[in-house]
């Protein structure tokens, strides 16, 4: 072998070749062996970091009570079926709502005669279900009788659940529709 | 390192390994190196013609932080240049529709697109809040998008609605009809909804309580209808279809209709029932919209599905 260039990266080179070179060292020194348990370090810590995000940002959807409201289910149904004062409502998000545009969303509520009802607060809820830090709520502003409007700004394309609360005497009565943001 | 050189005249780099792996000195391929001069050239050039290098990055782009470029091109006037071009093709269209009439405006394929997309805005801010972001109706107000109609969907009827408003009445029954003929009424009006004939008792009551004078002998909210084919109306509900004018419908909202009527002033409990007027001709009033802007809409409505 002639001509063979110095210095420290030749010598690892050449540490790598040479066979007789790895029999007399420790494995630790050899780059190929740093490498791999390198390269399993780096997919145990994404691993971790990952399991880690899951506990973080868990939405918590889930009810502390979840369990006495399994075996209730039945009562609870009734009751809210008995409570149920018989509006009618509905929710008009515009068919071009999209990403990052103010539109206006506006509710209409009647009671079972058909005519117009003023709840003391009705609130705008949207919910993200695959990302809770994107959920927000406002206020619904009353433009006429049992007509209410909120201008609303979508920060994600995609599915959302929205949900209207009208809260009247302390009872709330909830109209949800899931909707679909279009990206521009 | 020459000395040794068992390649000589090869034009090698004097490196070798196991006697004869060697580095060579070629030049790279001269495809190559036109390309690489050939991207310099267009850098320079380019950033000669074109804003390009930050001078005084600190600074907003408004005071000039950057060189200007000898073309004097920029996006905002690129911009400005097409918001140009499409105004100059809006006024094209607003001209020919300021001259003709929806019926010539539905005629023409091209005008009539340009006419619905321009409509759809102005019936989101003027409309929507009542009518639905699709015309697709709200409890309370009458939906745009099918054939049923109060007040008639003809273009004529259509500019005439959003022209003048409309305010339907209906006799509050509560002190003219005793408890039981509201309530044998109320049962009729959802038999007849619901598909029904309607029993001869009921159509008598019906009459003989002056119901037909508004809703029409048939009770389907006709009163007469014209020669040419136009349709007299006092927007009276039509009660012989599955459509409620007031939902949800049924019995209890038909015997409320019944007792309290429809705008009746000095009635608890009537119903409230305003189709505001737009209409002003000298188009400056707020809230209203000029002669122009109310042809658009009624073609737009006219177009949702149940034009006549
Ligand atoms: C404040 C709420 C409101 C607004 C805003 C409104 N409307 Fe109406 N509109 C009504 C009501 C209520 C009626 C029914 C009137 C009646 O029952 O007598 C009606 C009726 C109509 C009708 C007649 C429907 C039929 O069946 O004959 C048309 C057409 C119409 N509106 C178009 C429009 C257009 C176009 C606009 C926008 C320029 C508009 N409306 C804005 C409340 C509204
Ligand atoms: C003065 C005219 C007038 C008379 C008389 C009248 N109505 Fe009406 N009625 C109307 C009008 C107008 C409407 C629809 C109002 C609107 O859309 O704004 C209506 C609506 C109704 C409705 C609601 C329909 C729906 O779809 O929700 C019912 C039910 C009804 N009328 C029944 C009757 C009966 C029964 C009588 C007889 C006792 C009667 N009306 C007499 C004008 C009249």
């Amino acid at each position: 072998m002639s001509n063979v260039t110095t210095g420290p990266l030749a010598a690892g080179l050449r540490s790598m070749l040479d066979v007789s070179a790895r029999e007399t060292n420790s494995a630790w020194g050899n780059p190929w062996v740093m490498g791999w348990i390198g390269l399993i370090l780096v997919v145990l810590a994404v691993n971790a970091t990952m399991i880690v995000l899951a506990f973080v940002t868990n939405p918590g959807l889930v009810n502390e009570d979840y369990y006495e409201r399994g075996r209730n289910i039945e009562r609870t149904l009734t009751t809210r079926r008995a409570e149920a004062p018989g509006w009618t409502m509905s929710l008009d998000t515009p068919a071009d709502v999209a990403k990052e545009r103010a539109t206006t969303v506006r509710f209409h509520v009647v009671d079972a005669v058909g005519q117009p009802v003023r709840p003391e607060r009705v609130t705008y809820y949207a919910y993200r279900p695959s990302d809770p830090s994107a959920d927000f709520s406002q206020p619904m502003v009353e433009e006429a009788p049992g007509r209410y409007a909120v201008k609303v700004r979508f920060a994600l394309a995609g599915l959302w659940d929205t949900l209207v609360a009208a809260e009247t005497d302390g009872q709330e009565v909830i109209f949800d529709q899931r909707i679909g943001v279009a990206s521009r | 390192m020459a000395d040794h050189n068992p390649f000589p005249g090869e034009n090698n780099t004097g490196h070798f390994w196991d006697d004869n792996i060697r580095e060579l000195n070629n030049p790279p391929p001269q495809w190559w190196m036109i390309a690489l001069w050939a991207s310099l050239a267009w850098f320079i050039l380019y950033g000669l013609l074109y804003p390009m290098f930050p001078v005084m990055p600190w600074q907003s782009q408004e005071s000039g932080g950057f060189t200007r470029g000898i073309l004097g091109w920029s996006s905002i006037q690129e911009f400005e240049r097409g918001m140009e071009q499409v105004t100059a093709v809006r006024a094209q269209y607003e001209d020919r529709i300021a001259d003709m009439s929806a019926e010539e405006i539905l005629a023409d394929p091209g005008l009539t697109q340009y006419t619905l997309a321009s409509a759809k805005v102005i019936f989101g801010d003027y409309c929507a809040a009542c009518h639905g972001s699709g015309g697709q109706g709200n409890p309370g107000y009458p939906v745009l998008a099918d054939d049923d109609w109060l007040y008639g969907g003809s273009l004529a009827k259509i500019t005439e609605t959003i022209t003048n408003g409309r305010k339907g009445a209906m006799t509050a029954h509560k002190d003219i009809l005793t408890e039981a003929e509201v309530d044998r009424l109320a049962r009729f009006t959802v038999e007849l909804a619901d598909g029904g004939e309607g029993s001869e008792a009921g159509w008598a009551l019906f009459n003989e309580k002056g119901c037909t004078a508004c809703h029409g002998q048939a009770a389907n909210g006709i009163l007469a209808e014209l020669p040419d084919g136009t349709i007299v109306t006092v927007g009276a509900a039509n009660l012989t279809d599955s459509i409620w004018r007031f939902e949800p419908g049924g019995y209890e909202s038909a015997r409320h209709t019944i007792l309290y009527g429809v705008n009746q002033p000095g009635i608890e409990n009537t119903r409230d029932a305003v189709m505001p007027a737009f209409g002003d001709a000298g188009g400056n009033l707020e809230g209203k919209l000029d002669s122009n802007q109310i042809k658009k809409l009624a073609v737009y409505v006219h177009s949702l599905g149940g034009g006549q």
